[in-house]
């Protein structure tokens, strides 16, 4: 089936399998590889990525439901090839190890910081519980959405 | 905090800039981004896809594979089975016992019988699914115990104890004849599973040379190497593999990969084109190695002034269906399953047992955590009998330099253990919650915290060691090699043999080597791992990759500081005695060129700037009574955990972990506290949700919902302490910190647990229905 969307700003439309999820989407016909794939489930938030603003398991929405609406994905922070500051932020305080998890995971802080500027890592953790991370114990990137949220980061221009 | 001063010094310069600073990660930008490219990110024209197929049973005698339907649907290009291997059907990195592709026998549920080959991942599954397996299903054994007994299914015609490592020590009825008290319990774990985020992918591009390149995410791109050749029947020379970034690996990437590496490239030599193949979380889950589940009883003897004088431990591993990594694991098992103290009559049996479940293998403490839940019980169980505080025993007893281990090995350097205890008693504030217990109320340990008289607070304690690299029983992968090219504009490229799969290898090379050479961090770039680079390095486990591959980066650089500096002493007129290479220049205080000049110069000169460095681990030994220096040099740790148990729920939450290691250097604080807090939750994993279930060698926790790792709502407060007695062979002192961090916090939660509410624990993990049950059984006892 045939969608128009707007991917990061853009306006984009790919031919799909009904059965289609959005991490299909964007991974294998959109070339937007940065969203990973844990599980395929819904459980590990590898797939975080904006609906409308939204966090969503993109591996759980099915491309046709996204018709006509927004998405954002990792690759849609970056401005003007510059780290944005929750980027920035993972990079100072330590918070990528592996870096599988760290996608997804940075779009649940978007979209946190989005909507309660100033979280207590109380309310970061939570809005993180549904991201997986088995290498970092978590400690770091609650430490970067709270610099991400003080603004305090470095910029990077990234490797571009 | 309490640093030691380097007393022997690094093995080659001792002033860091690099080293030890916290330096940002090389691989951070990349990753943040989303433009790190893993495996499935990768993407190749007209690439093919790969699918496995699995037997639905755990043990049957296997006679045929039905492949037409599949063979026959649109889009489908191949499906192979055993017949189809060119080589050696073989897989086993220590013993030859594992089949890549079953031909006669199902050994466990996740022993794939043939491979599909199609246009799409979608359509390979299916046509996977259209394959049917002719079986005739055996009786199975599932339980390492039972199938030690005589009339025991075979899983394999050798027999199913297919290893047996033991220690013998002094004579341990004498020991036990002096002690004033003996305990002695058994212990149970289970299948612990890795759950590194990115499962298992591989992808092979075949040449029309008839060589191969395989592509994955992997710890140990050199036993990929050989897997693929020996499959299909190529010179290593004719197989490249090039480790992609790696999402995590923790052990669960050390030797599997070879399996998933080997049916891609085996699909790939068959149709001539590139082949990918990723599994499932189910599919990684059914078919990666785990935790060996364990059975230990252990025995300890002790003074009332709480010296030890006797232990004897029997363990027996559940190997699961192949051999693959149990030797190293039940050897390692073995040396330590005493612990960090002095024991003068040590007997320990440690046996590893074929069974039809899944394959355990390396996981982060590799055998350790077991045998460390165990011996760290007892003595807690002793100390509580002769009144003696946790900590005071452990101190008691605890290695040193001059003390002997269990296989009689004489410490003589880079033993931090004291001062492990000692900080994290003093940062946690051990001694006033602990004597507390069960006295005066208020916010105290075995007391109800506040009005919620149903919540009981504690506080434990677990200390380990862990035998640096591979050690006697590893020797002959314990090399390993560096390539250091310096181009004419001063940029130093290096290539390596050991992985970074998320631990920040590639950046605390990039800070070895800066210093080294004496230049910034920002000139030198470190490659992944190829193993065209660099001759065969050993795999990148037992915390040895720091140690191993950062001395042979140190080797390279020496050898370049020699043959750049003449070219410097010869055009700046100095004596070579008198070069420096520091800060980014080379020479002396008054004439000196910088790097990038004496680059170009040497470029000029037709001097090369290239060098291979190389370091090989010294000598171990083991006996056939398991006595000898069987690890080069040990790391050390504590950790104390403080919890709160509700004892209507059963629930337990980890409030507080206080980590103090020894790490004999510390490379870099940030990447160093990060391993070890990611350590610190897989322990908390361990000792309270992780269990990976199987019923008839079914799995049926397959998946995230079933089974359960910590989410940021678990973690607690963690303070990490350094300890640095350094360690004079180690690059600037280092020893290895990949495993330490998962093994002391398992055991000091189960201490805790214990410490609340005055009943032990021989079982882990501490599930809400095991908790409940102790609390209930204490009321009625
Ligand atoms: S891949 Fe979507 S939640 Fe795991
Ligand atoms: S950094 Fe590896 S899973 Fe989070």
């Amino acid at each position: 089936m045939h969608i128009t969307l707007t991917v990061n700003g853009k306006q984009r439309e790919a031919d799909v399998p009904s059965a289609a999820t959005l991490v299909e989407l964007l991974r294998e016909h959109l070339g937007l590889v940065g969203t990973k794939v844990g599980c395929g489930h819904g459980e590990c938030g590898a797939c975080t990525v904006l609906l409308d603003g939204e966090p969503v398991n993109s591996c759980l929405v099915f491309a046709a439901q996204c018709d006509g609406r927004e998405v954002t994905t990792i690759e849609g922070l970056r401005r003007n090839g510059a780290l944005d500051r929750i980027q920035n932020a993972f990079v100072d305080a330590g918070a990528v190890q592996c870096g599988f998890c760290t996608p997804g995971m940075i779009m649940s802080a978007a979209a946190l910081l989005a909507s309660n500027p100033k979280p207590s890592r109380d309310e970061i953790e939570e809005a993180i519980s549904g991201n997986l991370c088995r290498c970092t114990g978590y400690v770091k990137i609650v430490d970067a959405v709270e610099l991400a949220s003080a603004g305090t980061v470095s910029d990077r221009a990234g490797s571009d | 905090m309490s640093k030691r001063e380097i007393q022997d010094g690094p093995p080659e310069r001792d002033r860091t800039a690099a080293v030890g600073a916290p330096v940002k990660r090389v691989d951070a930008s990349d990753k943040v981004t989303g433009r790190a490219v893993y495996l499935d990110d990768m993407v190749m024209p007209g690439v093919l896809h790969a699918a496995l197929v699995f037997p639905g049973c755990a043990h049957a005698v296997l006679r045929g594979v039905d492949a037409s339907a599949a063979r026959s649907m649109a889009g489908v290009r191949s499906v192979l089975t055993a017949d189809d291997i060119p080589g050696e059907n073989q897989v086993g990195v220590i013993d030859t016992d594992q089949p890549l592709l079953p031909f006669d026998r199902i050994r466990y549920e996740g022993d794939a019988v043939a491979v599909v080959v199609a246009e799409t991942a979608v359509l390979a599954r299916e046509a996977a699914d259209a394959v049917s397996v002719d079986l005739t299903e055996l009786p199975g054994v599932f339980d390492a115990v039972r199938a030690m007994e005589p009339d025991a299914p075979l899983v394999h015609e050798s027999g199913n104890v297919f290893l047996h490592d033991k220690v013998r020590k002094g004579d341990v009825d004498a020991g036990f004849d002096a002690a004033d008290i003996i305990v002695e319990r058994e212990f149970r774990t289970h299948h612990q599973e890795h759950c590194y985020l990115e499962p298992l992918a591989a992808l092979a591009v075949p040449a029309d040379n008839g060589s191969m390149t395989v592509y994955g995410t992997m710890q140990c791109p050199f036993y990929v190497q050989k897997a693929v050749a020996d499959v299909l029947g190529l010179p290593l020379a004719s197989v490249r593999v090039i480790q992609t970034v790696t999402g995590g690996g923790f052990g669960g990437k050390e030797d599997v990969p070879s399996e998933i590496c080997a049916c891609a490239a085996l699909a790939a030599w068959k149709t001539g084109s590139a082949v990918k193949l990723v599994y499932s979380r189910e599919e990684d889950f059914l078919r990666s190695s785990k935790r060996h589940p364990m059975r230990v009883t252990f025995k300890l003897g002790a003074k009332r002034d709480g010296t030890f004088t006797a232990a004897k431990i029997r363990a027996v591993a559940d190997g699961g269906a192949y051999t693959t990594l149990s030797p190293v694991v039940v050897f390692r098992a073995a040396a330590h399953a005493t612990g960090p103290y002095e024991i003068p009559n040590v007997w320990t049996d440690v046996y590893g047992v074929y069974t039809n479940r899944q394959t355990a293998g390396a996981f982060r403490g590799f055998g350790q955590p077991q045998v460390i839940f165990a011996n760290e019980s007892v003595i807690d169980e002793v100390a509580d009998a002769i009144g003696m505080d946790p900590v005071d025993i452990r101190l008691k007893n605890c290695l040193d330099v001059g003390k002997r281990t269990a296989t009689n090995q004489l410490l003589t350097e880079s033993v931090g253990l004291r001062e492990t205890l000692e900080l994290a008693r003093e940062l946690s504030g051990w001694d006033g919650k602990r004597a507390a217990q069960g006295g005066r109320g208020g916010e105290q340990p075995g007391r109800a915290s506040d009005a919620r008289d149903h919540i009981k607070r504690g506080i434990g304690v677990g200390s380990i060691y862990y035998g640096v690299s591979l050690g006697a029983k590893g020797l002959a992968l314990d090399g390993s090699g560096a390539h250091i090219n310096v181009y004419r504009d001063g940029s130093v490229r290096i290539g390596v043999g050991g992985t970074e799969m998320g631990q920040g290898l590639l950046t605390v090379l990039a800070q070895i080597a800066a210093d080294s050479l004496g230049v910034p961090v920002g000139f030198v770039h470190v490659e992944r791992a190829d193993t065209s680079v660099v001759p065969d390095s050993g795999p990148s486990v037992a915390s040895r990759t720091t140690l191993m591959t950062g001395n042979a980066v140190i080797d390279a650089a020496r050898k370049l500081r020699t043959v750049m500096g003449e070219v410097a002493a010869d055009s700046l007129g100095l004596d070579p005695s008198e070069i420096e290479f520091d800060g980014g220049t080379v020479g002396s205080a008054e004439k000196n060129v910088t790097f990038a000049e004496l680059a170009e110069q040497c470029w000029v000169r037709n001097v090369s700037t290239a060098a291979d460095g190389w370091y090989a681990a010294p000598e171990s030994t083991f006996d056939e009574n398991g006595q000898g220096d069987a690890y080069a040099v040990y790391s050390y740790a504590t950790h104390v955990a403080e919890i709160e148990v509700d004892t209507e729920t059963g629930r337990v939450t980890v409030v507080r972990i206080t980590a103090a290691h020894d790490v004999g250097r510390v490379m870099n604080p940030v990447t160093l506290e990060g391993q070890i807090e990611g350590g610190v939750l897989q322990g908390i994993g361990m000792a309270l949700y992780e269990q990976m279930k199987s019923k008839g060698g079914a799995v049926v926790t397959p998946d995230f919902s079933t089974y359960i790792i910590p989410t940021a709502m678990d973690t607690p407060a963690i303070r990490t302490v350094f300890v640095e007695d350094p360690y004079s062979k180690g690059p600037f002192g280092a020893k290895g910190i990949g495993e330490t961090p998962a093994m002391p916090g398992a055991v000091a939660v189960a201490n805790a647990v214990s410490n609340a509410l005055g009943v032990r624990f021989h079982e882990l993990p501490l599930t809400p229905e095991r908790v409940r049950r102790a609390v209930s059984e204490r009321k009625n006892s």
